[in-house]
């Protein structure tokens, strides 16, 4: 391939993935060469920059037709630009919880790392989100893994902080295997990595055992992305890793590693399994076919993170158990397999990520500067600050699924999806609806802790102006798409038209 | 069927297999390592037999020369006779054995009698040449992506294991 | 009509200014918020006067477009709506001005002003809606703000308890509402009423599916208006100020299950079966709650139940397809059921103790509760010519003219109870000798006093704008244009009034017998009227008499009851908490934190997958 054809790509569309990568290359430079006694959080700034620049660049390109860059190695379609968009919301806010993130200790010396390492695992999550083929899905995903891996572990010299890096290092190991494993299958199976070319393949498969292997595939896929999303069966590591990495990494982890995981997961299964058929016959597709395995670990997911969650009193942890539940309740929408799936997943994950990161702000703030993350650190908020107070519940409110807020309308939308199809998924449906219940008594414990206990000591509050933006931003998302959600549907509807181009 | 591929492939994977188990059970540093090497070296073969050389020779170049030495050193620069303890069967090894046996026969039931019809394949040709060609002009991207992978890897394996006593020591007890 | 989405903005506005600068404002919070719920009174009741000439009056807008689905929001105001907007905004207009003298001295006295705007706001939202989703969004909210009053007084322990427990109760309920919300909207295409009643009446929904979302949407009502068995939160919730009880736990959220039900009556009338389970639960909560309200010594407790056992007969109505005697009944409870909460408060205010042992002679020291109280006590007893009389009796006729001849006598015991233990909380509260010594018993001042005497007044004449012998204004209003509601009032034979009154005459003789008769002198009854006299004679018989049959007969019946709810109710409450904790622990106990065990449950997991899908799947 000489120059001109390399040249005759259109690179454009990878812009935001090259303003990632190039902010990232730029803040290790200038980490390296930058005298030790400036500020680092000037760095954080810039990478925020980046991010914003990145948006910025992909809002221009949402005009863009659907195109792809060799081979569809790269390919930005309508269901990669709207989760990339979400992606890039998400680390932004994370990475001004990250600005401000100063704790006791351990911290101090790699803040430059931390902010372009956090930068790569990002343009990670943005290539698992645009791209057709395989191979490049799968480096996406393993510089996601390995970037999240050193974050964890950031904090060197604390010891939760190495032991929750080592856990994730270990877990994420046997996640990969499982799920290349399954992946080689695939490849095997038809002898390409284009999603496409798979799926074209596999239309021909008529024969049950090789179905069958497939099917083996499928599950080994699932079941290794479901350390990304952090769902049942490989949900056990959250807890851990989420106490003691720092919280802005914690952020990261439930929000962006998490949607990354979906937007994954949804690529492969939706384009390879939904092309094979069943037994040879075409009225039913083996992804829709085999979706109460994905009902069944949803379900299972659902009870797992909202029962356990109960019995947590270190704030980190809780929110692990629930951000395992919210996993769950978006493989609802998953395995419901609605026509509306995929805004009803986009908004959730939008709603999610708003209500997630607003919540793990307010949870550094109050953590930060104290060596422990039990609940109690709640206690009295409202006495010490009524607006953080304030804040705080809505973000609790939304995710327990009051109305008026975001979490609401993406729980109902998924209901909805979920009773829709037929046979409608009762069971599912009612497992989601009373583990909500359940979820009711840990959000709203921390709610009691919030407005009837009195405060164990009283001095303010200092919020930080990033951690303050970042909380600001959330709060009234929270409250803008919960009482006028149209304005996100609206938004969909108009810009990527019911993601037809997906399987195109 | 007893083809003489087929008698390789059973001990080269039965030897990579044993590498592993080899791995686990053993109890000195040193022992694994070499215990390791057979894996590496098997998977190797494995590739011979699947026509593809040049993986096979990354792999004993790479895997058994370059990771296997630098294990070593690393055993040799800290405490070469750790030994691991050896651990009774506690309910998890039986539950992971179940488990390992559970896979083993829902993969075998896939795949004991599985037959595809062998085509003709042009895969062997020059394959060297072919996976350069496919890593430098179709397969680009992520090529590139991998590149920042090692990266990141690079950069995290620094943090993690460099000492900080020329860092500011802000926080030294 | 227009500018009815005008009415429950005030009270929002109260809450978002009281929120934000309540701290400045201190006491003052009250004058904020007793004007701009005033301002939504008066509107209110503009357009109440507007709505009883003019036709129901509709405005929407698409509020979310999902593909091709299409959900609106706006408001709706017809007879129901108009009617039940008064209502609130009157009794939370009131209940802020009481709560000025109530709460004086509270140090969280602007907090507790903005929580109440909260919750009117969410009323009167929930009154409002056009459609079931605006509906579930304000009754969730309305959940939120009694949440949040019940555990106002949060440094009790059993305050926050109560507020918890509320919380999830009544979302259990929510549960039902919201699957029988969605199924519904999947079978007719639309949460609006209008058109749910259309497809319902066009035969769009078989029989099975109506009953199952009729009784998933009374599963609701159930949880929210304090029906068997999800009734055991109301009681403890009277661990909030006593205002907030009157308000939320007497007049206005309770009543909102009914109002539910009185809103998609036309769902319900069509299913025989659900009428028929919305009529045995109201019938049995009523007498069960009245039967347990005989043996309780909390003032508060003792209305509590009286409220579960009142809205048990609305459900009666609804259910007997008297659908204008439950909203009488609802209303005429509205007013009278506050009344009774507010003047308790004054009474606990006075003595500062709940408990009706310790009380006792207060009828001299406070001139203004006693009478007020009275009249309340009277009102709820059914004796004719207050309020109660009338909505008791559409209720009895109701139940009767369906066909439910035994609800009909359980109704009409609950009467007797409910005469028998209010009156009994009246002498004991009010009549004989102070029975605990309490310092300085003074009356509450005029912000106090000012609104029970309204809410007293109502009381009393609230049940005329709907009466066999005026004519049956309210009744042939509030069905004017809809034949699915049924007849604006149905006759029934006289002696159903006549039962009615003398049980509940009995019921207070009872009870006067029992615990007044030591306040009136015995020697000057006998002089002056002799038949009394020969009844009174008598007493050491129906002394007796009730001793042994009655107390031992009601407290056996009670203590029975009571241990349902202990044992039963609560008992499968308790399971399910434990089993969910269980698996909690056991699920914390698994969470070991060796990496191994997680990689380990992790591989189990996929082969125990892969081991179905081989064995189920049919590829063997």
């Amino acid at each position: 391939m000489d120059m001109d054809k390399l040249l005759s790509f259109d690179w454009g569309l990878m812009a935001p993935e090259f303003l990632i990568l190039g902010t990232a290359t730029i803040l290790a430079v200038l980490d390296l060469f930058l005298p030790k006694k400036i500020n680092r959080q000037v760095l954080g700034l810039f990478g925020l920059a980046g991010i914003v620049a990145a948006i910025v660049s992909l809002v221009f390109l949402l005009d863009n037709e659907t195109g792809s860059i060799l081979l569809e190695t790269f390919r930005l379609d309508s269901f990669g630009k709207a989760f990339k968009l979400l992606l890039l919301t998400g680390a932004g806010l994370v990475m001004l919880l990250a600005i401000d993130y100063k704790p006791n200790e351990g911290m101090e010396e790699y803040r430059g790392e931390f902010f372009y390492l956090f930068l790569t695992a990002l343009l990670g999550a943005m290539m698992m989100s645009s791209s057709g083929d395989l191979i490049t899905l799968f480096i996406g995903l393993e510089l996601l893994s390995i970037s999240s891996y050193i974050l964890a572990g950031i904090r060197k010299k604390n010891t939760a902080s190495n032991e929750s890096a080592m856990k994730y290092v270990i877990n994420g190991g046997i996640s990969t295997a499982i799920t290349l494993f399954g992946m080689s299958y695939v490849f095997g199976m038809t002898g390409s990595t284009n999603l496409r070319q798979i799926a074209a393949a596999l239309l021909n498969v008529d024969d049950s055992q090789q179905v069958y292997i497939l099917g083996l595939a499928f599950l080994m896929i699932f079941v290794g992305l479901s350390f990304k999303l952090a769902s049942a069966p490989f949900h056990m590591w959250a807890p851990d890793v989420y106490e003691g990495a720092p919280t802005p990494v914690t952020a990261f982890l439930s929000v962006v590693s998490k949607t990354a995981g979906f937007v994954i997961l949804i690529r492969i299964m939706f384009t390879v399994f939904t092309a094979l058929p069943v037994d040879g016959e075409y009225s039913q597709t083996f992804l829709f076919a085999n979706q109460d395995y994905i009902g069944f670990l949803a379900g299972a997911t659902m009870i797992i993170g909202n029962v356990i969650a109960l019995r947590q009193r270190s704030i980190k942890r809780l929110f692990a158990y629930s951000s395992i539940a919210h996993a769950g309740y978006i493989l609802v929408a998953f395995s419901a397999m609605s026509f509306v799936m995929f805004e009803a997943i986009w908004f959730y994950l939008l709603a999610y990520l708003f209500m997630n990161v607003g919540a793990f702000a307010i949870i550094q703030l109050l953590t930060m500067k104290e060596g422990t993350e039990d609940i109690s650190h709640f206690a009295g908020l409202y006495r010490r600050s009524p607006l953080l107070a304030v804040a705080m519940a809505i973000f609790l409110l939304s995710l327990a699924g009051i109305p008026g807020t975001a979490g609401f309308i993406g729980k109902i939308q998924i209901f909805i999806g979920a009773l829709m199809v037929s046979p409608a998924h009762y069971v599912l449906v009612s497992i989601m609806i009373a583990t909500t219940v359940v979820s009711y008594f840990y959000y709203f414990g921390i709610m009691t802790q919030i407005f009837f206990r009195p405060a164990a000591h009283h001095e303010k509050i200092a919020i930080q102006p990033g951690t303050a933006v970042a909380i600001i931003v959330s709060a009234a998302a929270t409250i803008l798409f919960g009482i006028m959600p149209q304005l996100a549907y609206g938004f969909l509807e108009s810009n990527f038209k019911a993601f037809l181009d997906f399987l195109a | 069927m007893l083809s003489g591929e087929f008698i390789a492939f059973i001990a080269l994977a039965l030897a990579a297999i044993m590498g592993g188990v080899l791995l686990l059970n053993l109890t000195k540093v040193v022992h694994m390592v070499v215990a390791i090497v057979f894996t590496f070296v098997s998977i190797a073969g494995i590739y011979v037999l699947l026509s593809a050389e040049f993986l096979a020779a990354v792999q004993i170049l790479i895997y058994s020369g370059a990771i296997t030495i630098i294990m070593l050193f690393g055993i040799m620069l800290t405490k070469h006779n750790d030994e691991s303890e050896a651990k009774g069967i506690g309910w998890r090894k039986v539950f992971m054995f179940l488990g390992v046996l559970a896979f083993g026969a829902a993969v075998y039931i896939g795949i004991y009698d599985l037959d595809f019809a062998s085509e003709p394949s042009e895969l062997h040709v020059k394959n060297t040449e072919q996976i350069g060609l496919a890593l430098y002009s179709d397969y680009i991207i992520p090529f590139e992506l991998t590149s920042v992978v090692l990266l990141v890897a690079l950069v995290g394996a620094i943090i993690l294991a460099r000492k900080d006593d020329g860092g500011k020591g802000e926080d030294k007890k | 009509m227009e500018i009815a989405w005008l009415i429950p903005l005030f009270p929002l506005l109260s809450f978002l200014v009281l929120l934000l600068a309540g701290r400045r404002l201190k006491e003052a919070s009250a004058a904020a918020g007793i004007l701009l719920t005033l301002a939504s009174l008066a509107l209110s009741v503009y357009v109440l006067i507007e709505r009883l000439s003019g036709p129901t009056f509709k405005a929407e807008a698409v509020w979310l477009t999902i593909g091709d689905l299409q959900l609106t929001a706006g408001f709706e105001v017809n007879q129901l709506n108009a009617l039940m907007l008064v209502i609130v905004s009157l009794v939370s207009f009131l209940v802020h001005i009481y709560s000025k003298g109530y709460m004086h001295g509270d140090e969280r006295f602007p907090v507790y002003y903005a929580y109440l705007g909260l919750f009117t706001f969410s009323m009167l939202g929930l009154v409002l809606s056009p459609n079931l989703l605006q509906t579930y969004i304000f009754w969730e909210l309305v959940g939120l703000g009694s949440f949040l009053l019940i555990g106002f007084y949060f440094y009790k322990e059993s305050a926050k308890h109560a507020a918890m427990k509320a919380f999830i109760m009544t979302r259990i309920g929510d549960v039902g509402l919201l699957i029988g919300m969605i199924l519904l909207f999947w079978e007719t295409g639309s949460f609006e009423y209008d058109e749910i009643f259309a497809a319902v009446r066009g035969g769009e929904l078989s029989g099975t599916m109506i009953t199952l979302t009729a009784i998933l949407i009374f599963v609701g009502a159930v949880g929210k208006s304090g029906q068997f068995p999800l009734h055991t939160w109301l009681p403890d919730a009277m661990e909030g100020p006593t205002p907030v009880s009157a308000l939320i736990h007497a007049a206005t959220m309770v009543a909102a299950g009914v109002y539910l039900v009185a809103a998609t009556f036309p769902l319900f009338a069509a299913s025989e079966a659900a009428m028929m389970t919305v009529a045995i639960i109201g019938a049995f909560t009523a007498i069960f709650a009245a039967s347990i309200g005989l043996v309780q010594t909390d003032i508060k407790r003792v209305l509590a139940y009286s409220t579960v056992s009142q809205l048990g007969y609305m459900m009666l109505a609804l259910g007997s397809a008297g659908y204008v005697a439950g909203v009488f009944h609802l209303m005429t409870h509205a007013f009278f059921k506050a009344l009774l909460f507010l003047a308790a408060g004054s009474v606990i205010h006075a003595v500062h103790t709940q408990d009706i042992e310790k009380m006792g002679g207060l009828w001299k020291k406070l001139r203004f509760t006693g009478p007020l109280f009275l009249i309340g006590t009277l009102a709820i007893s059914g004796v004719p010519l207050f309020s109660g009389f009338f909505s008791k009796d559409e209720i009895l006729i109701a139940a009767w003219e369906h066909g439910n001849t035994t609800l009909f006598w359980l109704a009409v015991i609950a009467a007797f109870f409910t005469a028998f233990y209010m009156f009994r909380l009246f002498f004991m509260v009010f009549m004989g000798e102070a029975r605990s010594h309490h310092k300085a018993v003074h009356e509450s001042p005029g912000s106090m006093v000012w609104p029970m005497a309204v809410l007293g007044i109502l009381a009393i004449f609230a049940g005329y704008v709907n009466t066999p012998w005026f004519g049956t204004f309210l009744g042939d209003w509030l069905v004017e244009g809809n034949s699915a509601l049924g007849h604006g009032h149905v006759e029934g034979p006289a002696w159903i009034m006549i039962v009615a009154t003398s049980v509940s005459l009995a019921g207070i003789l009872l009870a006067y017998l029992i615990y007044g008769k030591r306040a009136i002198s015995r020697d000057g009854l006998i002089t002056s009227v002799p038949l009394t006299y020969n009844v009174l004679k008598n007493k050491y018989y129906i002394d007796e008499l009730y001793h042994y049959t009655f107390v031992y007969g009601a407290k056996a019946v009670s203590l029975f009851l009571r241990f349902i709810e202990l044992f039963l109710v609560e008992g499968i409450m308790k399971t399910v908490a434990a089993l969910v904790q269980t698996l909690g622990k056991t699920g914390s106990k698994i969470q070991s934190g060796q990496v191994q065990t997680y990689g380990a449950i992790a591989f189990a997991g996929l082969a125990v997958l892969m081991l179905i899908f081989a064995l189920t799947g049919g590829y063997l």
